[in-house]
């Protein structure tokens, strides 16, 4: 995926945050730096064509970097994760209690911004998001080393972990505009909760070395005793021996042989593969939808964009 | 993928679709969901050709749908009925009893169906969890179908009601509760279990005292304080299994807004709560069978039940997580617990209830 441009990147001011508190800006600058920024960026190829003002969305694209930011700074100290972004997490680096707060104040800092651009629904909305984030992330600890957790339950999981991110980043904008028809949220919302479980799907694949041009670490998720969405589905009716002969797994080759070789895992890949089809179809039923009940003329530019999320999330094609 | 279609719930429409009328040739399914559907202004449905529809023979199919497997809740109170009658001994007339076999079953029957329909219109049943209605999410049935069912063995029980109500006016007042009940919570547009806060309580009420009480002045016309005693152990038994399978949905259930007492309660207090309540089943099943029968019979099925009671508590105790695998544990573990409760019971009755005839004849062939 392309790393965004260093302007977006800075999508904080050091005047957002007091300069007198020692390493608060250090952390942030280390933060978001390196960071794809690619929900900022879903926002604002969301907001543009809706014709939403440029200062609304750089508020928009801020809290949503934010949020994610914040979650991350958390979820590396829950995880004990030693490395962000290739850079030591901000917990190892400037200890576990200014990396909770530097959290907690981006969040408190968002519930700041949010309220003075005066839309109490918006409002709202994201702090019901950042509780949905924040059940995800309870219950992904709550699953932790368990081997035999289902593909649903961790649907579930992400559902709310990561799902929710994606669904405010196509709702905010037009929220933001005062549009809340209950039948265009609720088309949103379906897209969202899809575009979320594709994102998270595509990136357990990466574990498992599928598609993974960004080079990450194979069989992390499992060797750190968490089972991912892929991971689950190839568990799907293998006996616990089974199960426990594969999460002990320490190459992908010894993985493929306990599932039963290269073929069974080839085959279990294009299973996953197509229930993920199934649903890419469903996202495009509901974004026809959106294009001929929801959207004006000038607006329909953004379904360009959308079109190009679930090629670009699941099967990280770029778009041409 | 087949034709999807999505339509308003306050559409014309949206009837045809979600009941199944809307073809002849095609099945409209819902699509799953992990949103908070109930709460959608529209649903989605995927249009199958009936001829893509694998479904397996018609009996099958009828069995899935009435969900047999539950039968057990009141199957078993009426074999044991039986057995505390001394079988035929005390019972007045055979036509009585397959009236009552028959009104019983049908009644069930038709609550299971009615329960299902309703879930299929709320949109529980798409709200992606285990003990989802499987023949009217896979196409076997369409929802008119289901609800027809539902009527028709609703008929079944009040034909077979009447005459009883002749013999024995007495249970008018059982019937009448019971009919209250079934109104308040199923037969009422939109209702179920699910929607009412406590509304298990209703199904541990009908399936326990009310049927024991119920069957019981049905076929001997007397009332008897140890079957309303064995209902109400049943009931609560019925109730463990239900509070299970509501604590293994717990996550999806709390996600989709549903009232239920585990809810509202929360994971942690849930958990104390099953066991105290499981517990409490044991107390009672000790107490039942110290006051009725032999105190080796007591010994023998209560200390039983009592250590495998230790290892479904020591699972709850494992339990961290309302996802996970744990929960699909427990639920063996109480499943177990469950069946070996109506094993013993099984054991007992037949036990206690034959042995003296059984003895007797070898005691008269000597």
């Amino acid at each position: 995926m392309q790393r965004i441009k260093p302007d977006d990147v800075k999508i904080y001011s050091s005047q957002d945050f007091p300069n007198y508190l020692p390493k608060l800006n250090l952390l942030y600058d280390d933060l978001f730096s390196l960071g794809k920024g690619f929900r900022s960026r879903m926002v604002r190829e969301v907001a543009t064509p809706l014709g939403i003002k440029s200062e609304t969305q750089q508020l928009l694209a801020q809290t949503i970097e934010f949020i994610h930011n914040a979650s991350l700074l958390h979820d590396d100290l829950v995880d004990r994760s030693q490395l962000r972004r290739g850079k030591p997490a901000a917990w190892t680096k400037y200890t576990p209690e200014y990396a909770v707060l530097a959290g907690d104040y981006l969040l408190a800092r968002v519930m700041v911004n949010l309220s003075s651009f005066g839309n109490i629904k918006l409002v709202h909305y994201t702090a019901q998001m950042i509780s949905d984030l924040l059940e995800g992330e309870w219950l992904q600890d709550s699953v932790v080393g368990d081997h035999f957790v289902t593909i649903e339950q961790l649907d579930r999981i992400h559902n709310l972990k990561t799902g929710s991110l994606f669904k405010w980043c196509l709702r905010a904008p037009f929220m933001s505009l005062g549009r809340e028809e209950s039948t265009l949220h609720q088309t949103l919302e379906e897209m969202g909760t899809i575009l979320g479980q594709l994102f998270q799907r595509s990136d357990d694949l990466l574990d498992y070395d599928i598609r993974n041009d960004e080079g990450k670490a194979i069989l992390g998720d499992l060797k750190s005793g968490y089972l991912n969405s892929f991971g689950a589905f190839c568990c799907q009716g293998l006996s616990r021996e089974q199960i426990e002969k594969l999460v002990k797994s320490q190459s992908l080759m010894e993985f493929k042989n306990s599932l039963g070789g290269e073929k069974v895992f080839d085959e279990k890949l294009k299973s996953f593969d197509q229930i993920n089809s199934k649903m890419i179809s469903l996202y495009q039923h509901h974004l026809e939808r959106l294009e001929t009940k929801h959207l004006g003329e000038s607006e329909k530019s953004v379904l360009k964009f959308l079109k190009s999320l679930t090629d670009l999330l699941y099967w990280r094609r770029k778009p041409a | 993928m087949n034709q999807l279609i999505t339509v308003s719930r306050r559409s014309a429409e949206f009837k045809k679709y979600i009941l199944g009328t809307f073809s002849d040739t095609h099945r409209a399914l819902p699509m799953e969901s992990l949103s908070s559907v109930q709460d959608h202004d529209e649903v989605t449905f995927q249009l199958v050709p009936t001829e893509q529809i694998q479904k397996p023979i018609w009996p099958v199919v009828f069995l899935k749908t009435i969900r047999i497997r539950q039968f057990i809740f009141v199957l078993f109170p009426i074999f044991y009925l039986f057995l505390l009658n001394g079988f035929l001994e005390s019972v007045q007339d055979a036509t009585l009893i397959l009236l009552s076999l028959v009104g019983v079953l049908s009644l069930f029957a038709s609550l299971q169906l009615r329960n299902d329909f309703h879930d299929h219109l709320n949109g529980l049943d798409r709200i992606r969890h285990k003990g989802v209605s499987s023949p009217l999410l896979q196409g076997w049935v369409t929802a008119k179908e289901v609800s027809q069912w539902a009527w028709f063995f609703v008929g079944i029980s009040a034909l077979c009601s009447l005459p009883l109500i002749f013999v024995f006016p007495q249970l008018i007042i059982i019937l009448a509760i019971s009919t209250g009940l079934l109104s308040w919570s199923l037969y009422r547009p939109l209702s179920s279990f699910k929607n009412i806060f406590a509304g298990e309580i209703v199904f541990g009420f009908l399936v326990g005292p009310l049927l024991a009480t119920g069957f019981q002045v049905s076929v001997t016309g007397v009332f008897n304080l140890q079957s309303l005693f064995f209902g109400l152990i049943w009931g609560a038994a019925v109730l463990f299994r239900m509070y299970l399978q509501n604590f293994e949905n717990m996550a999806a259930l709390s996600q989709a807004k549903i009232k239920n007492i585990l809810n509202t309660l929360g994971f942690d207090r849930s958990k104390k709560f099953i066991m105290t309540w499981w517990l409490s089943v044991l107390a009672l099943f000790g107490i039942y069978h110290l006051v009725y029968f032999h105190f080796l019979v007591w010994m023998g099925t209560f200390f039983l039940l009592a250590v495998f009671t230790w290892k479904f508590l020591n699972q709850m105790k494992k339990v961290q997580s309302p996802l996970g695998s744990a929960l699909a544990d427990l639920q063996i573990e109480g499943q177990q617990l469950f069946d070996l409760l109506v094993s013993l019971w099984v054991l007992q009755s037949l036990f206690s209830f034959l042995a003296p005839s059984f003895f007797g004849v070898l005691v008269r062939g000597i």
